[in-house]
């Protein structure tokens, strides 16, 4: 784990961690043991804690807790108002449309998305793309149901856009590396 | 109006100034965390208080001061929200203890449903249950995108005795939205609030930019670690070139203390008749 102060943000201590990104389908069989629910580790601002990996647009970014322009030219940054990855609700991410998710627009319904963190593998499938204003928070709201949204600026050749795209997924599984008390492997 | 709101902003000044601990009472850690998740704030910064609880250096009057300072601020937000929708801050809460109430003595003496066969009556029962929140009322997502206008429109469009129903039922996202669009001064007070709240809770809030539509902050740490930055207001985040024209330059913070809501106040009402 490396621990660096930001040269931007006073106060801003940037954490990036060594993740595991093994695709569930490459461990072998007798190490492959999972949990349905487990213990979430819940990360500083700054700190890089999850590795989002899509296939269908060749994308692999490190994902950081909290926003700032800072952990934005590093990799994707989660709001730190949405819940962590792995707990019940609508888990938020964005990065440059000029860098990290240039190729956001390209993802189609169905295609699988995977979130590696230091406590479990969580897969999606996209199930809507969207458009929206900037002051249109109806995206990035909690939810009952267990999403991730993704999202970034609308691409222009001059400026910036009020408008942001991006897409919703929905939860396919939970692999958890520890088990919550008392629960039983899957 | 006006004169009742710095009156009350007085009070709650005063309070501030002159150290929070009203009540003696012996709050826990939970206890705290309880009124601050009812009030919405946000679970970094809860998380954030529990370790610096956790860490031993805060006394029972600080616990007591926090729980006491989310309290006032709860009700200050809730007064600011009802009076918005031209709804009596005291008739309201007295409306909704006597709902929850009736609704408690109400699921006390239902009968006991598993041991009773089903029988004709269940489907003419099925027809009378009573209406859902989403069957009388536009969704918090509707409400949400609403202008303040179309807002109280719609709240006094609604049957008296409703009102007061809808708008203590609204989820926290949709009363921080009426918040959000809120008269300066009110903004301004619930903001300075917030600070003073966060800072019984072990952290410093810093206000980094205000602009038209929102104003962005920094909540840091006693140590000064950065632990959450927030945009109060209703810009999404933006991914890319910033376009808004921060009336602060970022990383000159300000730090608004206890002392600091005229200043806050004022400030605010400068840059934007500047603007």
């Amino acid at each position: 784990m490396k621990i660096a102060p930001s040269s931007g943000l006073e106060g801003l201590v940037i954490k990036e961690n060594q993740i595991e990104t093994t695709p569930v389908s490459e461990i072998p069989e007798e190490e492959q043991k999972f949990y349905d629910t487990g213990e979430i580790i819940r990360p500083s601002f700054g700190e890089q804690y999850a590795v989002l990996q899509c296939e269908a647009i060749s994308l692999s970014v490190p994902v950081y807790w909290g926003s700032s322009a800072e952990l934005l030219e590093r990799g994707a940054c989660q709001a730190s108002s949405s819940v962590v990855i792995g707990e019940k609700g609508n888990s938020v991410i964005d990065a440059n449309v000029n860098t990290f998710f240039a190729d956001l627009n390209k993802l189609e319904t169905g295609d699988s998305i995977t979130l590696y963190t230091s406590y479990g593998i969580f897969e999606y499938q996209v199930s809507e793309k969207i458009q929206f204003l900037n002051t249109d928070k109806k995206y990035v709201l909690p939810t009952e149901d267990d999403r991730l949204t993704l999202y970034t600026c609308e691409a222009q050749v001059l400026g910036t856009s009020d408008n942001r795209t991006g897409v919703t997924c929905n939860l396919i599984s939970r692999k958890f590396y520890n088990p919550a008390e008392g629960e039983a492997e899957s | 109006m006006k004169q009742k709101f710095y009156a009350f902003c007085a009070s709650v000044l005063t309070a501030c100034l002159g150290g929070m601990n009203l009540t003696a009472s012996a709050y826990t850690a939970d206890d705290v965390a309880a009124k601050a998740r009812a009030a919405g704030w946000p679970e970094t910064l809860i998380q954030t208080g529990y370790n610096q609880w956790a860490s031993g250096e805060y006394t029972q009057a600080q616990l007591d001061d926090a729980y006491n300072s989310v309290s006032e601020y709860n009700e200050q937000t809730e007064e600011f929200i009802y009076n918005s929708f031209g709804i009596d801050p005291d008739e309201a809460r007295q409306q909704v203890a006597e709902n929850e109430a009736k609704k408690n003595a109400e699921s006390e003496t239902e009968p006991q449903t598993e041991t009773q066969p089903a029988s004709a009556d269940t489907a003419a029962n099925a027809e009378t249950q009573p209406e859902t929140k989403a069957d009388k009322y536009i969704s918090d997502s509707e409400f949400i995108n609403m202008s303040m206008e179309q807002k109280q429109e719609y709240v006094s469009s609604l049957p008296a005795d409703e009102k007061t129903e809808f708008i203590s039922t609204l989820s926290q996202e949709a009363k921080n939205s009426i918040i959000k669009q809120l008269p300066t001064e009110e903004k301004a007070a619930i903001m300075q609030k917030y600070i003073d709240t966060a800072s019984t809770m072990g952290m410093n809030v810093t206000v980094d930019s205000i602009t038209e539509k929102d104003i962005s902050v920094t909540v840091r740490n006693n140590d000064g670690i950065v632990i959450d930055k927030a945009e109060v207001g209703v810009v999404i985040d933006e991914t890319g070139i910033s376009h808004t024209k921060p009336l602060v330059a970022a990383g000159t913070g300000l730090l608004v203390s206890a002392a600091g809501f005229g200043w806050l106040y004022w400030y605010i009402k400068h840059t934007e008749q500047d603007s």
